[in-house]
């Protein structure tokens, strides 16, 4: 990923509301979907959220008054305040289960541009703090289509559209191309090849990885948008054609609880756990096995649905980006000669074992995090509907293997052990159902060819393919697709 | 092998109008992709560095430009008005967010040690009366909101003074040499190039 692409402004400001009201990185991601416009299936739905929570906390900040001058600035100091106070005033009335982000966003509104909008939010907020609740909906649309307006010119200033667009337009017009397929969006693992495959033949040297990362999100994508009827619905309710209200996203604000969030935010928490929340102090995972699980998490609901593009994402995967590295070092390693050819691509059966003992390593972990936790009472309430004698000789297996488990940090006491471990349970359970899930979407796999047949095809395949990208006249000097 | 695009390929430009059924799809992926770069990006800044830029939060610099008349100047928060070119200018914007009216610079037609200023319904003026100085801000017909502050932002310094009612039109502020504020204000009503604001 090239940071190069993404605005500066727009990040370290983005950073400094995360730092400044310490929001998680679940947050973090939702306030950064907020800013690209990345909600579904309506992306205006946080602004119109967020105006009624400035409606509604304006109104109770003033109790019924018409407001002063200074009036507005309390308003503005509360919901610039902590977000729990913000809860307070529109508990009941409004869905708080977003408020974090949701008062991130605002303040990121304000401040955005050096504060070029800070005038006219301060307006919006001070005209719907004197509009009585009898007349408040035109007023909140009214403000919803400004601010919208407002976000649309800004995405459009400051992200790179058109580059992003480019790719997904060939994606989207290479699905449509195929022959007899049902429905222009869905696809295969056959599929996902031949699309990276015919943009490194036609010299854009995408990384399979970043190709496969496309196909998940337009797999998201479609799901959220064929399940909510939105292709018929307006995806902003802000018009640049006329500037006219299109549709009400009340429905949209409404459903997303019963919703929740898209199915990939689960498998990039555990991304975002791996990259940084483990605990210090005690080495729960190697980093052979946190990169290792890394791989499998990027790889999203394909680690079940797609076991074969995540062997080729973490097999072939790992070459591709081994040449754009060194060819962005200029140095390091084998020659791009040697590697194209994939000698280093690790083949699927060691990828498979390499899993299972991953597996194995993770039940460990939890049979030890439920010993640590029985002395101090802090069960999981997962454990809750254990039957007592198994989760007894569990705790007992996890007992052993505490002691047999030489690794930095387990030799520490219990009670102090269980401080680190126990929390980040949760964590690890996910991380392996993941594992075994695809482990079980691999075994089916097998049952239609070896794995060693699927790895000798793939990597005649891959190498070919690397070969036309790299070794090709004047291939090997730059990389432009390590950059996607 | 086609060429890698050219810069201008890659400008942004706004989404092609809805030419057909892929549009709502194609918004999506876009913002989508968008979405997932500024996560990645923020994470890579972050880890490069661990202190936010400037040390006080968007929060503390909306209150302190929103403060009431009579609040203490916080000398932390100043030196970083100071300081940081980006923290200044949205600290003004925030001031002229709320002020009744601000001038950012002299009028070019103003002369003498003092020149005269229009800052929004008034006029700011220095009124040297032997030894004494007064400034004077006499508000033009039809206007109806009077202001509770005068801050004078200068290059190197700045002063808030808090105003009293106007009588018939006219506030007056007497410049007591004694007194830091006022001498401070009388030296920046000096500069050209000082910026008032009435709030």
């Amino acid at each position: 990923m090239d940071v190069a692409q993404i605005d500066q402004q727009t990040v370290n400001e983005l950073n400094g509301i995360v730092e400044a009201r310490r929001l998680g990185a679940a947050d973090a991601r939702k306030l950064a979907n907020f800013v690209a416009g990345a909600v579904r299936p309506n992306r205006d739905r946080p602004i119109f959220d967020l105006v009624r929570v400035m409606a509604e906390t304006g109104a109770k900040v003033l109790g019924g008054k018409p407001p002063g001058r200074t009036d507005v600035d309390r308003c503005l100091a509360v919901l610039l305040g902590p977000a729990s106070t913000v809860v307070a005033h529109c508990k009941g009335k409004l869905p708080t289960h977003e408020i974090q982000p949701l008062m991130g966003f605002l303040e990121f509104l304000l401040m955005h541009n050096e504060c070029s909008y800070f005038a006219d939010m301060r307006r919006i907020i001070e005209t719907l703090a004197r509009t009585p609740e009898a007349g408040r909906e035109p007023a909140v649309k009214s403000a919803v289509s400004e601010i919208a307006s407002r976000l649309r010119a800004y995405r459009t200033e400051r992200f790179p559209v058109a580059r992003h667009e480019k790719v997904f337009r060939s994606l989207l017009g290479f699905l449509g191309s195929r022959p007899k397929r049902t429905s222009a969006i869905q696809f295969d693992d056959e599929d996902i090849v031949a699309f990276w495959d015919s943009q490194v033949r036609d010299g854009n040297r995408l990384l399979y990885r970043t190709v496969v990362k496309h196909f998940l999100t337009l797999e998201s994508v479609a799901a959220d948008i064929g399940a909510q009827r939105a292709m018929n619905d307006a995806v902003s309710l802000y018009d640049s054609d006329d500037g006219r209200v299109l549709a009400p996203v009340e429905s949209a604000t409404e459903s997303v609880e019963a919703i929740g969030d898209p199915i990939e935010h689960r498998y990039e928490a555990l991304v975002e756990f791996l990259r940084t929340g483990l605990p210090d102090g005690v080495k729960l995972l190697t980093g052979t096995e946190r990169d290792r699980l890394t791989d499998l998490a990027e790889c999203g609901p394909f680690t079940v649905s797609r076991p074969l593009t995540a062997l080729r994402y973490i097999s072939f995967g790992a070459v591709q980006s081994g040449i754009a590295n060194f060819l962005r070092r200029g140095s390091g390693g084998s020659a791009i000669g040697e590697r194209v050819d994939c000698g280093d691509a690790t083949p699927y059966p060691d990828v498979h074992q390499g899993y299972t003992k991953l597996s194995d390593h993770l039940s460990k972990l939890l049979l030890i995090s439920a010993f640590l936790a029985a002395p101090a009472g802090n069960d999981n309430p997962a454990l809750t509907s254990v039957e007592p004698d198994a989760l007894a000789a569990a705790r007992r297996e996890g007992q052993g293997f505490l002691k047999r488990l030489k690794r930095e940090g387990f030799d520490e006491a219990p009670d102090v052990l269980a401080r680190t471990v126990v929390p980040v349970s949760g964590d690890l359970v996910q991380l392996r159902e993941v594992v075994s899930g695809f482990l079980g979407g691999v075994v089916s796999l097998e049952r239609g060819a070896e794995l060693n047949t699927r790895f000798s095809n793939d990597k005649v395949r891959f190498a070919a393919a690397f070969r036309a990208a790299y070794l090709a006249p004047g291939g090997a000097s730059t990389v432009p697709g390590a950059s996607s | 092998m086609t060429k890698p695009p050219d810069d201008k390929d890659l400008r942004p430009t706004p989404l092609q109008p809805k030419d057909d059924k892929s549009h709502a799809m194609l918004q999506h992926l876009v913002a989508e992709q968008n979405a997932c770069d500024l996560v990645n990006a923020m994470r890579d800044i972050r880890a490069q560095s661990s202190a936010s830029a400037t040390g006080i939060s968007n929060s503390e610099l909306v209150a302190y430009a929103l403060r009431g008349p009579s609040a203490p100047m916080d000398f932390r928060i100043e030196r970083v008005i100071r300081a940081d070119r980006s923290v200044g200018l949205r600290y003004r914007r925030m001031l002229q967010s709320g002020a009744i009216g601000y001038s950012e610079l002299a009028m070019a037609a103003g002369t003498g040690a003092y020149p005269e200023r229009r800052v929004g319904a008034y006029d700011v003026k220095v009124v040297e009366d032997g030894p004494d100085k007064y400034v004077i801000l006499s508000q033009l017909a039809g206007s109806s909101a009077g202001p509770q502050v005068l801050e004078a932002i200068g290059r190197d310094e700045s002063v808030r003074i808090p105003l009293s009612e106007a009588v018939r039109g006219h506030i007056q502020i007497a410049i007591d040499p004694a007194n830091d504020d006022l001498s401070r204000l009388l030296r920046l009503l000096g500069e050209a190039t000082t910026e008032l604001y009435l709030i």
